[in-house]
């Protein structure tokens, strides 16, 4: 008798907290992302409903006449943040396990008084403004600003998002190179310095990412792809993949390629379609890809360019930031190749192959071979940030470790950067 | 009951939808391509049609404030009007082809200049265009293409035409009426750069003017119909070209309130402050707004198929202009008569109107007091046309009361211009009863009405001075007479008012008329007019004024085919 009486209090409890989440929670869910405004802050229109509870329509009328407007807006900042944080293509909370850690903190997040801290301007004039239901409901549609970097920052606060200064004190921030995607052969390098448009455009990016405290870096020197000759026979079939090759030489995490075209937008306009992509520097897998479009102008076509930048990048960074976050569970990531001499016969290559199987297994917590050829090993590892957060550590591990092996080889570093371990074995 | 006092009219609202914006008014421009477009043989009886002052009127009544004016070269309107000239059939529709071969390449092209995206663009721009400017550190207020299309879809052409223009004489008495109305095209311009000119709308109207050959002003012997007031200017005039002039300024005037009339071009905004029964909106004197005008109240609702029709939930007079020459951030204020309160967000709608109200009253006065002896007289034979002294008449009286409001700054002041018609209770005698003679009063008064309101009531005080004229006329010696002692008054009124809708009121009221003794007895016998050197303290206990009780109705005109006190028109500034 106890227990059931025990279970009737708990499911009263349950009910008034879960009806208290619901009340927290905006009615109309519905928002528009318009323009990313700056690194930190977005223009939202949202919309905002207002249905009276009460039962008899001229009660009802009365209600919505009385309170309508000032709820509905309400509803309207609070869709703001719910869009934020679970609309679009690219929400804050995008996994389950973070969906399951705010929940705990609905009534904190949409909570009105908090809701209008990340709101840094409102529409003084509504988009629309409608009665619904035969007058027994309201529905508004305003624009508003929004400080998504102070949301983030509260979510991260909350351990809802993992912070990324955490992250970055972990293993750091994801080290990002951005580049002009060209066409086969082409150098991205002449394009930067040859083209005005390209140049801004990298710009911008550049100028988002170092917003948000990523390190990020724009390629102008063509010095840079000397280091990886060497290992050009490794890479097969991407000899010419000018921005794979300058990743990986730079050692960045990822890059970005981007493109854009001048559409025409009507009334003697021109808008600008910028296509961002962004890879993962140590297989070149596809990360995500955006496009942005700015609004059609006349001229001003660096400020298209822009606008049209900003709207992708937004999207595409925040799937760089998943990425890393799920990357980041896995360990440091290196890119290992070693090259071969073909002094070597055929046991002392297997010997050789073996000796660095052995010492991958020894100091990855995980790896993925890509290539396994006479002549070249190629690896992905995953490593412990705490004992190899530095590529010069897992280089000395592998040094030792191939001494140890006694093999006919002996192994020299060709180039290591943050990211890539060149090396190759030669005979004695 | 309410819903069935106010009009609650449903209307698709595309324009808003169009704008992005709900309830928002953007500023339209608008070309001219001829004075007015006379219609062959239309001018009868007139010596010469004054196109001059039919541009000041057309400029000042037409060419709103509301409206920005491209300039067309001489050269292309003079094209217009050869093409014009030679249609075989001049139609709407041929006239707006003609516009499109002629004068839209033109407009489009003022449209396109720098100076004009520059001007016009900035008022394109909306709340959240200004916070990325400045968020993006002022990099770009140049126009986007939704603006593009909006400024390039907003030019506007007219052509007032005139169907019939007759001038007639009768004896001293000159009257020219016009017939006629504007026609309104629109320049529509699609992504691709195409062009074409839509017929927008049509309005007619009519106007009508007076002038008496040689009539004096009684009281200062001037000459009444020699020179044309208008504001500030005064224009000599013949009595012809005074009655020219009359008409044309009530049909442009008219022409002005349809042309406000016309969708496209009502204005309209959003409420951004309220505070009980009044509200703030962004319009002002930018857009000619004037103290006392009124503005409907519209609320969107969805209805059962999704759609968002517009709905007339009440009605709001302006009770201060806000001055957004100076500060473009002065709101207009207004407050509510009709309908329930409104939030924020509500939309105005402007109700165009003359700013002149046409009352009626039906009433009764007591307390007059008309002898029987006073209406006797002797023309050719001794006439006596009352049996019995009157003491109390019935009356009606029309006033044209026009909104003074806009020009001396206090909102619901009216100056009234009362034309009333009283019946003597009295028994009539059987010599007048034969010779079908009559008695009546016939008053003339100028006033100032003062409008107080509380709700949708309003308590209005009025005072007034004139000259009541007690008239018998009848048919003595086969010679139509009209007797007349004419008398000065003063009265005071007091009405209880009603608005039943925004533009009709009931009232309900009684007043005082302080009659003075007579000042003279005319006589106008066949077409000869005497003043009787009869000596007026015969007439000392005359009293034609009284306790008066009535009720009647006040509407607010739209439309009216006479000039009254059209002259202050150019004075109005608040």
């Amino acid at each position: 008798m106890r227990k059931i009486h025990g279970l009737f209090i708990l499911l009263i409890i349950f009910t008034f907290l879960s009806k208290d989440l619901i009340a927290q929670l905006p009615v109309s869910k519905e928002a528009t992302l318009i323009e990313s405004v700056s690194s930190a802050e977005v223009m939202i229109e949202a919309t905002g409903i207002y249905k009276s509870k009460q039962k008899k329509k001229k009660k009802a009328k009365k209600d919505v006449t009385e309170k309508g407007v000032k709820k509905a807006i309400e509803d309207a900042r609070k869709a703001t943040v719910y869009f934020i944080l679970f609309g679009g293509t690219d929400p804050l909370i995008s996994t389950p396990q973070e969906r399951q850690r705010l929940d705990k903190y609905t009534s904190f997040f949409f909570d009105i008084n908090n809701v209008n801290t990340y709101i840094t301007f409102e529409e003084t004039e509504f988009r629309k403004k409608v009665k619904i239901d035969g007058g027994r409901g309201i529905r508004v549609t305003k624009r508003f600003k929004i400080n998504k970097e102070l949301l983030t920052k509260d979510l991260e606060a909350r351990n809802i998002l993992e912070a990324r200064a955490e992250l970055a004190e972990a293993i750091g921030n994801p080290f990002i190179m951005v580049m002009p995607a060209v066409q086969r052969g082409e150098s991205p390098i002449d394009l930067l310095r040859t083209n005005p448009r390209i140049k801004h455009a990298a710009a911008v990016v550049e100028s988002y990412l170092t917003a948000r405290k990523y390190d990020v870096i724009v390629p102008e020197q063509q010095a840079a792809l000397s280091d990886l000759s060497a290992a050009q026979q490794s890479l097969a079939g991407r000899e010419e993949d000018y921005a794979y090759q300058l990743a990986l030489s730079i050692g960045s995490d990822v890059y970005i390629t981007f493109s854009g075209t001048l559409e025409d937008a009507g009334y003697g306009t021109k808008k600008y379609a910028m296509a961002v992509r962004a890879y993962e520097t140590t297989t070149a897998r596809l990360l995500g890809t955006e496009t942005g479009y700015s609004q059609g102008r006349q001229g001003e076509v660096m400020v298209s360019i822009e606008e049209a930048m900003n709207d992708a990048v937004d999207n595409v960074l925040s799937r760089i930031t998943n990425y890393w976050k799920d990357d980041v569970k896995r360990g440091v990531q290196y890119k290992l190749i070693v090259n071969i001499s073909t002094d070597f016969d055929e046991d002392q290559i297997e010997d050789i192959q073996f000796a660095f199987m052995d010492v991958v297994e020894e100091i990855a917590k995980s790896s993925k071979e890509n290539i396994v050829t006479d002549q070249t090993l190629d690896y992905i590892i995953w490593c412990d940030p705490a004992k190899y957060d530095k590529s010069s550590k897992v280089y000395r591990k592998i040094k030792k470790a191939f001494k140890d092996a006694e093999t006919e080889g002996t192994l020299r570093r060709i180039n290591i950067n943050r990211k890539m371990i060149l090396l190759k074995v030669d005979y004695e | 009951m309410k819903k069935s006092i106010i009009s609650v009219v449903l209307v698709l609202f595309p324009i808003a939808i169009l704008l992005g914006q709900q309830g928002k008014y953007q500023r339209k421009s608008i070309s001219s391509v001829e004075s007015v477009w006379i219609r062959p043989g239309a001018l009868q009886g007139l010596e010469r049609f004054d196109y001059r002052f039919f541009d000041k009127m057309v400029d000042f009544y037409i060419e709103l404030e509301r409206f920005d004016y491209n300039i067309l070269p001489e050269m292309m309107l003079s094209e217009f009007r050869d093409q014009a000239n030679s249609l075989t059939e001049i139609t709407p529709a041929a006239i707006g082809r003609v516009l499109e071969k002629t004068v839209a390449a033109r407009i489009l092209d003022i449209l396109n200049s720098d100076d004009v995206k520059k001007n016009r663009g900035l008022a394109l721009k909306d709340e959240s265009a200004f916070q990325s400017f400045a968020a993006t550190k002022a990099k770009s207020l140049g126009l986007t293409v939704r603006e593009l299309e909006m400024l390039l879809n907003s030019a506007y052409i007219y052509l007032p035409y005139i169907s019939s223009m007759k001038q007639e004489k009768e004896a001293k008495e000159i009257s020219v009426e016009i017939q006629g109305g504007i026609l309104w095209y629109q320049l529509a311009v699609d992504p691709g750069g195409n062009y074409s000119i839509k017929m927008l709308v049509g309005a007619k109207t009519s106007g009508l003017g007076r002038a008496s050959i040689g009539a004096k002003n009684r009281f200062t012997g001037k000459p009444l119909y020699k020179e044309f007031k208008f504001g500030k200017e005064v224009l000599k005039t013949t009595e012809e070209q005074y009655a020219q002039y009359d008409a044309v300024l009530a049909w442009a005037k008219n022409l002005g309130v349809k042309t406000k009339e016309i969708d496209a071009f009502k204005l309209q905004a959003q409420i951004v402050e309220a505070s009980g029964n009044k509200y703030g909106f962004p319009l002002g004197f930018s857009e000619g707004v004037h103290l006392g005008d009124g503005f409907h109240l519209v609320e969107f609702e969805e209805d059962r198929f999704g759609n968002e029709v517009a709905t007339r939930v009440g009605f709001v007079r302006v009770t201060k202009t806000g001055d957004n020459k100076e500060d473009p951030t002065a709101y207009t204020y207004a407050t509510q008569l009709l309908g329930e309160k409104q939030d924020i967000g509500g939309v105005v709608m402007e109700h165009p109107r003359l700013g002149i109200d046409a009352r009626v009253k039906l009433g009764f006065v007591t307390g007059m007091n008309i002898p029987k002896k006073y209406t006797k007289f002797y023309l050719g034979t001794m006439v006596q046309v009352l049996d019995d002294d009157a003491t109390s008449a019935f009356g009606a009286n029309l006033t044209f009361a026009y909104n003074l409001a806009p020009i001396i700054g206090v909102s619901q002041t009216f100056l009234d211009l009362d034309i009333g018609f009283g019946i003597p209770i009295a028994s009539y005698t059987n010599e007048a009863i034969e010779g079908n003679i009559n008695a009546f009063i016939i008053s003339g008064y100028l006033g100032a009405t003062k409008k107080l309101w509380f709700g949708r009531s309003n308590l209005s005080i009025g005072l007034g001075g004139g000259v009541d004229r007690l008239t018998m006329d009848g048919e003595l010696l086969d010679s139509t007479f009209t007797y007349s002692i004419n008398a000065v008054g003063i009265k005071a009124v007091a009405d209880f008012e009603m608005l039943l809708n925004p533009d009709l009121s009931f009232n309900i009221g009684a007043g005082y008329k302080f009659g003075l003794p007579p000042m003279s007895v005319t006589l106008t016998w066949g077409d000869e007019e005497l003043e009787l050197p009869i000596p007026l303290d015969e007439y000392e206990d005359l009293k034609m004024g009284g306790f008066s009780i009535n009720i009647g109705i006040n509407y607010a005109l739209g439309e009216l085919p006479i000039n009254i006190f059209g002259f202050l028109d150019p004075f109005k500034k608040y």
